[in-house]
């Protein structure tokens, strides 16, 4: 069975915030509630990187752990739902969470919180697949549609990727691969000083290296084109030309 | 709405992160919003999100609007404060950038 | 061990504690020794550090806060399995003193004559107190403990329904029973300051084994560290950790719930065990005694073998009222008479 993940590529996020509205939209969620949130580190400054964040769907969650009542549970697909009915608002799962993804709906005095609202991974919750309950109390089932997330579907540079996690972990390495490690390998500035980042990928000394290991371009480091479909299921698109990904070589541009 | 300043002149002109500000176009315009004080922009640079409307120098004119026809969110329009260049009938700036003067509200 | 859990808590909090800053939009400045390798950033990311975001509410913009595993298995470990424990070995304990050594009798019987102890003032007091820590004691043990014992025996939505309530009698009920606790400490304040007898008192474990009955004074020196005392201390510390986590509203932030949470789940868990052994010793397991707060007399002899101290200076009070040609009302209040204020 396919183990669903997030993934976000912090160098790709522009935080754009797209994947933010397309939950809240998808899933009519209430005002005040943020089932996803993209944060900024370093605004404004050199390395300044965006990550959206969401409930991670964890293999050992601590809000199943924690709560009082029983009602959060892990789905075969790794996905991590819960029941609102049987929620009863103590928060404990917001409290044990590292990512603090539950949400509630008032913070008022007495500890009133309401129910426990959070990221589903598009996936619903307990009631009927599809269902009118299951809508208005969770938001639209996407996987049960055989789709994904909305919001890694709406990413504008597919920063945010979603789906089986071997198959985001191998987009994710090629990624890797195709940018180089570069300026942001640890001791790359101790090495080079600050001189040493380059106005372009291709002017680093083993920009070479990279293109030696795959003359016809690296194409062979490239995924197919076309969509990837994984048990029927669309996983992403994989004609996404990384020749446009900021610092990655082009054909004929190495310079020795 | 709101606009993002840099802390050198937020600083300056005695604003805070958050706080209201009247934004002044060239013509004379004044908007009313809220500063988002942050390096995001260079010092002398104010950005202003646009393609919102129901706020016109700082009066609500949301019940302007046919019932139902409301937009969930109300604020500003950039257009308002913008100058020279504009297409005549949306104010729209051909080139998306104008002068202005911020100062606390 | 609360102030260990406490100190040991706070002193791990070190560079993780997020100041109270409400505002998403400031920034941590990530010390950039070389320019932009991805470690300070993951590095960063994994701290608790604030970011911006364009979300609202309390810690929005923290992207790691890995206290909260901590927590999770500090409170799913310990605190359940030493309060569980702790909660069913006191009232095997108590059965088994109750079983075997049987109740402490008063020696002689009732004499009928009857001597008045507690104001019907400290008697309010005293039940309001008593009846909402019973409902707080069962209502927050079923919180913890219940997904473990009622979800087998009920089924999680029978028992979702019976938390939801537990919770919101627990939440409400929970400011009153602290006005309640504050209200014993002063009342009875006086009484329970230690005196010149409770050292032997307590090496004599009270009599309660040995069934001798060491002189006490108004309220013996068991009763003033067991019950006041533990009261005045872990009793406080569970109050004032509940009153952090029933009003969030202020805008405390995980971290601050977490030690909260802890806090009140080993103090109220030490309080209950030794309340428990409190209600055994005034009701079944001392004959005479359940009287004293229910109508406020007890019997002379109750008085005389379980409080000597204070029984002679009521008679000694009587008798001199009565050489004085006073009318002595029957049995009167301690020389100190607590006001009813």
């Amino acid at each position: 069975m396919a183990r669903m993940k997030f993934l976000i590529d912090a160098e790709r996020c522009t935080e754009c915030n797209s994947c933010v509205t397309a939950c809240k939209a998808e899933h009519n969620v209430p005002w005040g509630i943020n089932r996803r949130q993209v944060i900024t580190i370093n605004d404004g400054e050199f390395g300044e990187r965006s990550l959206s964040v969401a409930c991670m769907h964890c293999s050992d969650a601590p809000c199943i752990a924690v709560c009082p009542v029983d009602v959060i549970y892990s789905t075969d697909d790794g996905v991590v739902l819960h029941d609102k009915d049987g929620c009863i608002g103590c928060g404990y799962c917001f409290f044990a969470c590292p990512f603090g993804a539950p949400q509630f709906p008032s913070n008022s005095a007495f500890g009133s919180r309401g129910k426990m609202d959070k990221c589903t991974f598009c996936a619903g919750g307990p009631e009927a697949d599809n269902s009118p309950a299951e809508y208005r109390k969770y938001g639209r089932n996407r996987l049960a549609e055989g789709k994904l997330p909305i919001c890694a579907e709406m990413c504008s540079s597919k920063a945010l990727l979603a789906g089986d996690g071997n198959q985001v972990a191998n987009i994710f390495r090629e990624r890797v691969v195709w940018r180089g490690a570069a300026a942001l390998a640890w001791g790359w500035g101790v090495a080079y000083g600050k001189k040493g980042v380059k106005k372009s990928y291709a002017q680093y000394p083993h920009a070479a290296t990279l293109e030696r290991a795959a003359p016809d371009g690296a194409a062979s480091l490239r995924p197919a084109a076309g969509p990837n479909r994984h048990n029927g299921r669309n996983i992403g698109n994989n004609d996404v030309d990384n020749s446009r990904v900021r610092g990655a070589p082009r054909a004929g541009s190495v310079q020795p | 709405m709101f606009a993002e300043i840099h802390p050198v002149d937020a600083n300056n002109a005695g604003i805070r992160d958050g706080q209201s500000i009247w934004l002044e176009g060239a013509e004379g315009a004044k908007l009313k919003l809220k500063a988002l004080v942050t390096r995001r922009v260079a010092p002398g640079v104010v950005f202003m999100p646009f393609h919102f409307g129901g706020h016109f120098e700082g009066k609500d004119l949301g019940s302007k609007y046919p019932p139902g026809a409301e937009p969930y969110v109300l604020g500003e329009a950039a257009n308002t404060a913008m100058t020279y260049g504009y297409d005549s009938v949306t104010q729209m700036q051909e080139t998306k950038v104008s002068l202005c003067r911020v100062t606390r509200a | 061990m609360l102030l260990i859990c406490a100190a040991l808590w706070t002193l791990s909090y070190g560079a993780f504690a997020a100041g109270p800053g409400a505002v998403p939009a400031a920034t941590r400045q990530a010390s950039l020794r070389v320019p932009d390798p991805g470690a300070n950033l993951w590095r960063d990311v994994r701290g608790a550090t604030r970011g911006t975001t364009q979300a609202t509410g309390t810690e929005r913009g923290v992207l790691i806060n890995a206290r909260g595993e901590d927590w999770r298995r500090i409170q799913t470990g310990p605190i359940t399995r030493y309060g569980g424990w702790a909660l069913f070995l006191t009232l095997l304990a108590v059965l088994a003193f109750h079983v075997f050594h049987g109740r402490v009798r008063l020696e002689g019987g009732r004499t009928g004559k009857t001597v008045f102890r507690w104001p019907l003032f400290n008697r309010l007091v005293h039940w309001y107190t008593a009846v909402l820590f019973i409902i707080q004691a069962l209502t927050g043990i079923s919180l913890l403990f219940g997904k473990h014992v009622l979800i087998p025996l009920i089924g999680k939505p029978a028992f979702s329904a019976y938390a939801e309530t537990a919770k919101i009698l627990h939440n409400y009920l929970g400011l009153l029973f602290v006005l309640g606790v504050l209200a014993t400490l002063v009342v009875v304040f006086k009484h329970n300051l230690p005196e010149r007898g409770d050292l032997k008192w307590l090496l004599k474990g009270g009599g309660l084994i040995s069934k001798s009955h060491p002189p006490a004074g108004f309220v013996n020196a068991g009763e003033k560290l067991l019950t006041y005392w533990i009261i005045a201390t872990v009793g406080v510390v569970a109050c004032v950790s509940g009153l952090v986590l029933d009003f969030p509203n202020f805008g405390q932030f995980r971290d601050t719930m977490q030690l909260a949470n802890i806090v009140h789940g080993a103090a109220t868990m030490i309080w209950v065990v030794v309340i428990i052994g409190h209600i055994y010793l005034s009701t079944a397991g001392v004959e005479g005694t359940v009287e004293a707060m229910w109508t406020g007399r007890v019997d002379q002899r109750w008085a005389e073998q379980h409080h000597s101290l204070w029984y002679e200076e009521l008679d000694r009070v009587e008798a001199d009222s009565a050489r004085s040609g006073t009318e002595a009302e029957g049995g009167r209040e301690s020389p100190a008479e607590p006001s009813a204020g």
